[in-house]
C-alpha cells in the first residue's frame, strides 16, 4: 500500500533580510511517521516548524498538506517553548486551548492532564511550575481536539530522565494507537533515535539527507565486541581463521569488524575452551550517522 | 472568528483586574455624586430647578470620558500584551486562524469592554443621583444620545491602545505611548477648542471685534497673525481631524458647577465654538470679551452649532478614527513578524 502524505515540502526557502536560512529544502512526512529534523543550531529545523506551522512564511518553495489545514486544530504545535499563560492554571490553559480551537469543555480536558501527568496541580498557576512541566502542558496543549500532526520543537527541553521516558512514551502511544504523525526536533539524539522512524538532515540551511532508522542501523560497518577469559588466545585464533579482530584494552575486549556469524565465532571458542562472558553486535547510532551525514556535508 | 471572540471575552471573565475595573468605574461616580451634593448643601437647595438638576445629571454621567481612556490606556496594552508575552497568540496562529480574525477579535473584544465601563459608569452616576438630593434629569432620554457620543471617542482610543500593542508587541512602548496620547489628548483638546475657528471665522471675529472696540472708544485692531490670536492654525487642524475638542464642548468642569449653580452656565441645546473669544481674546487681551456671545452668534458663522450637528461630527471623526486604525494597525500586524 502506498504511503499517504501528510506534508510534502518542495524548493521550500526563506531569507531573513538578505540572508537565506532555508535553501530549496524538499521533504516528505507520510501518515504515522515521527519525523526527526536532526542538525545543529542555527541549522534551519526551527524555521522549517515555524512554517509547517504557519507561524512564518517561506519566501520560496511550496508545501502540500495531506489533511486538511483550515480545520482548526488540525496541527497541535509546540515550537520553542510552551505558549502557556503563566496567571492561569494548567486546566485553565487548557480550557482557552478548547475556546481557541472552538470546541466545548468536557471531560477530555482532565484525561489530557492525566495523560501528561499533571492531573493534580489544581490551581497552581503555570508561571510557578517546573520547566518540566511547563513542558508537559505544552505538549497536553498541543494534543487540544485530537490533532491529526504533531508539530514539536525540543519538546523534552528541560525535562528529567523520568519526563523525558514518559513523554517519550507519550508520544509513541499517540502515533501507535491514534495514528498521529509526529514531526520532532531535540538535540538529544540518543531520544530522537528511540522515537523517530524518519529523519532528515539540516544543516546550513539545505536538507542533505533523509533517511529511515533502517538505514541509520544499517549505514555503517558493524562491530561486535566480545569479552572472554582468554583474549590474547581468542584474538590470534580469530586471525588464524579469517576475521578482522583487534585485542583492545581497558576494558579488555576483542572487536571484530564487519558481519560476523555468531556460530562460527562461538564455535571457536568452544574448541579452544575459551569463556565468553558478553557478546554484543553495535549498530551505527544517530550520533555517529550525524556526524558521518554532517561532517561530510561540511567537507 | 466567534471562537476568537468566545475567547478573548473568556478571558476577561476569567481576569480579576478586568472586574475590579469594572466595579471601580460603576462606583467612581458616586464621589461625584457626594460633591455635588456637597455643594448643594453648601449653597442653597431651593436652586435646583429642572434645568440645575438636568446640567448635574450630566455633570456626573459624563465624567466617565475623562477615567475610561485613562483606565484602559493602562490596562489593555497590559492584558492584550500578555497574549505575547505568554506566547498563547501563537496557538491561534499555529490552531489555524487568520491573522484578520486574530486581529479584529482583540480589537472588538477590547472596544466592548471599554463600551462596558463607559455603561457601567452611567448606569453608576445614575442610579447614585437617584439616591441623592438631585433628581435624576435626562433630558427625556437625549442625554443618553450625548453619552453615547462620548463612549464611541473613549471606543475610539481603546481601538487606538489595541492596535498599539498589536503591532509593536513590547510590552512597555504600548503601555507609554498610550498613556502618553490620553494625556497629550488634555493639553490638544484645549487647542482644538480654544483656536476651533477656521480662517473665515476668524476674519469674522476680527471684524466684529474691531468694529465693537472703535465704539468702545479703544484705538487698537484686532490682530489676526498676532502672537497670540494664531493658535487656529495648528487648533483648527486638529479640531477637524480629531475628536480633542470633545471634552471641552461635551463636558464641564466642577468650575462650571459652581457657575451653573449662580446660573451662568446650563445644559444647551447649542454647543458654543466660541471659545476662541473666551480664551484668546479674553487671557492674552487688555480689551478682553468686548464682543458679546450674541454679536458673535450674529456675525461669526459656526460659532454655535446644534447638537445633533455636533454629535454627528465628533461620531462620523470616531468611526473614521476606528477604521483608520484598524486598517492601518491590521497593515502592519499581516506583515510583521512577531511571533
Amino acid at each position: 500500500m502506498e504511503d499517504q502524505m501528510m506534508i510534502k515540502a518542495t524548493g521550500l526557502c526563506k531569507s531573513y533580510g538578505r540572508k537565506p536560512v532555508l535553501k530549496d529544502v524538499n521533504f516528505t512526512i507520510n501518515k504515522g511517521d515521527i519525523y526527526g529534523l536532526v542538525g545543529k543550531n542555527g541549522a534551519g529545523k526551527t524555521t522549517i516548524m515555524r512554517i509547517l506551522t504557519g507561524l512564518q512564511e517561506p519566501t520560496g518553495g511550496f508545501i502540500d498538506f495531506g489533511y486538511d489545514r483550515r480545520k482548526l486544530g488540525s496541527a497541535g504545535t509546540l515550537i520553542e517553548m510552551p505558549s502557556i499563560y503563566a496567571n492561569q492554571s494548567a486546566e485553565d490553559n487548557l480550557k482557552f486551548q478548547y475556546l481557541n480551537l472552538g470546541l466545548k469543555f468536557d471531560n477530555s480536558i482532565k484525561e489530557i492532564l492525566e495523560l501528561v501527568g499533571l492531573q493534580n496541580t489544581g490551581s497552581k498557576k503555570a508561571g510557578k511550575f517546573s520547566l518540566g512541566m511547563r513542558q508537559r502542558l505544552g505538549i497536553a496543549i498541543a494534543m487540544v481536539g485530537d490533532p491529526e500532526v504533531l508539530v514539536l520543537d525540543e519538546p523534552i527541553n528541560g525535562l528529567d530522565p523520568q519526563g523525558i521516558i514518559e513523554v517519550r512514551d507519550l508520544l509513541l502511544k499517540l502515533n501507535r494507537e491514534k495514528g498521529i504523525t509526529i514531526v520532532i526536533s531535540s538535540h538529544i539524539l540518543s531520544e530522537l533515535a528511540k522515537l523517530a522512524t524518519r529523519f532528515g538532515f539540516i544543516d546550513d540551511g539545505h536538507m542533505i539527507r533523509e533517511c529511515t532508522t533502517y538505514e541509520i542501523e544499517h549505514a555503517g560497518e558493524k562491530l561486535m565486541i566480545i569479552k572472554c577469559d582468554k583474549l590474547q588466545e581468542y584474538n590470534s585464533l580469530l586471525n588464524a581463521r579469517g576475521f578482522t579482530s583487534e585485542l583492545i584494552s581497558n576494558p579488555d575486549k576483542v572487536t571484530i569488524h564487519g558481519e560476523v556469524d555468531i556460530i562460527d565465532i562461538a564455535m571457536i571458542a568452544r574448541d579452544a575452551q575459551i569463556k565468553i562472558t558478553d557478546l554484543r553486535t553495535v549498530e551505527t547510532n544517530l550520533e555517529e550517522f550525524y556526524v558521518d551525514v554532517v561532517g561530510g556535508s561540511q567537507k | 472568528m466567534i471562537q476568537l471572540l468566545k475567547f478573548e471575552f473568556y478571558r476577561l471573565l476569567k481576569s480579576k483586574i478586568s472586574w475590579i475595573i469594572l466595579a471601580v468605574m460603576t462606583v467612581l461616580p458616586v464621589l461625584a455624586v457626594i460633591v455635588i451634593s456637597l455643594f448643594i448643601k453648601l449653597g442653597n437647595e431651593d436652586r435646583i430647578t429642572p434645568d440645575v438638576a438636568k446640567f448635574m445629571t450630566w455633570l456626573v454621567i459624563s465624567y466617565f470620558y475623562k477615567w475610561v481612556p485613562m483606565v484602559t490606556a493602562l490596562f489593555i496594552p497590559i492584558f492584550t500584551g500578555r497574549n505575547f508575552r505568554d506566547g498563547f497568540i501563537r496557538n491561534m496562529i499555529t490552531a489555524g486562524h487568520t491573522r484578520f480574525q486574530i486581529f479584529a477579535s482583540a480589537v472588538i473584544s477590547k472596544a466592548v469592554y471599554t463600551a462596558l465601563l463607559c455603561t457601567g459608569y452611567v448606569l453608576g452616576g445614575i442610579l447614585s443621583l437617584l439616591v441623592s438630593p438631585v433628581p435624576v434629569n435626562l433630558n427625556g432620554g437625549e442625554m443618553l444620545l450625548r453619552a453615547l457620543t462620548l463612549m464611541l471617542s473613549a471606543v475610539a482610543t481603546s481601538v487606538l491602545y489595541t492596535t498599539l500593542v498589536m503591532v509593536i508587541r513590547n510590552k512597555a512602548v504600548p503601555i507609554i505611548l498610550s498613556v502618553l496620547f490620553v494625556m497629550s489628548f488634555t493639553v490638544c483638546g484645549l487647542l482644538a477648542s480654544s483656536f476651533s475657528y477656521n480662517h473665515k471665522m476668524v476674519r469674522q471675529y476680527s471684524k466684529i471685534w474691531t468694529k465693537t472696540a472703535r465704539e468702545n472708544g479703544f484705538a487698537s485692531e484686532f490682530d489676526e497673525d498676532g502672537y497670540f490670536n494664531v493658535g487656529w492654525y495648528a487648533g483648527h487642524p486638529l479640531f477637524v481631524f480629531t475628536n480633542a475638542s470633545m471634552e471641552n464642548e461635551f463636558m464641564f468642569t466642577s468650575s462650571s458647577l459652581v457657575s451653573d449653580i449662580n446660573g451662568a452656565t446650563s445644559y444647551s441645546d447649542e454647543i458654543s465654538r466660541n471659545n476662541f473669544n473666551s480664551v484668546s481674546s479674553y487671557l492674552f487681551s487688555k480689551n478682553a470679551g468686548i464682543v458679546g456671545n450674541e454679536a458673535i452668534k450674529k456675525h461669526v458663522d459656526g460659532a454655535y452649532v446644534s447638537v445633533e450637528r455636533a454629535e454627528l461630527e465628533y461620531n462620523m471623526k470616531s468611526v473614521v478614527w476606528i477604521m483608520i486604525y484598524f486598517g492601518a494597525g491590521y497593515a502592519i500586524f499581516r506583515k510583521k513578524n512577531i511571533f
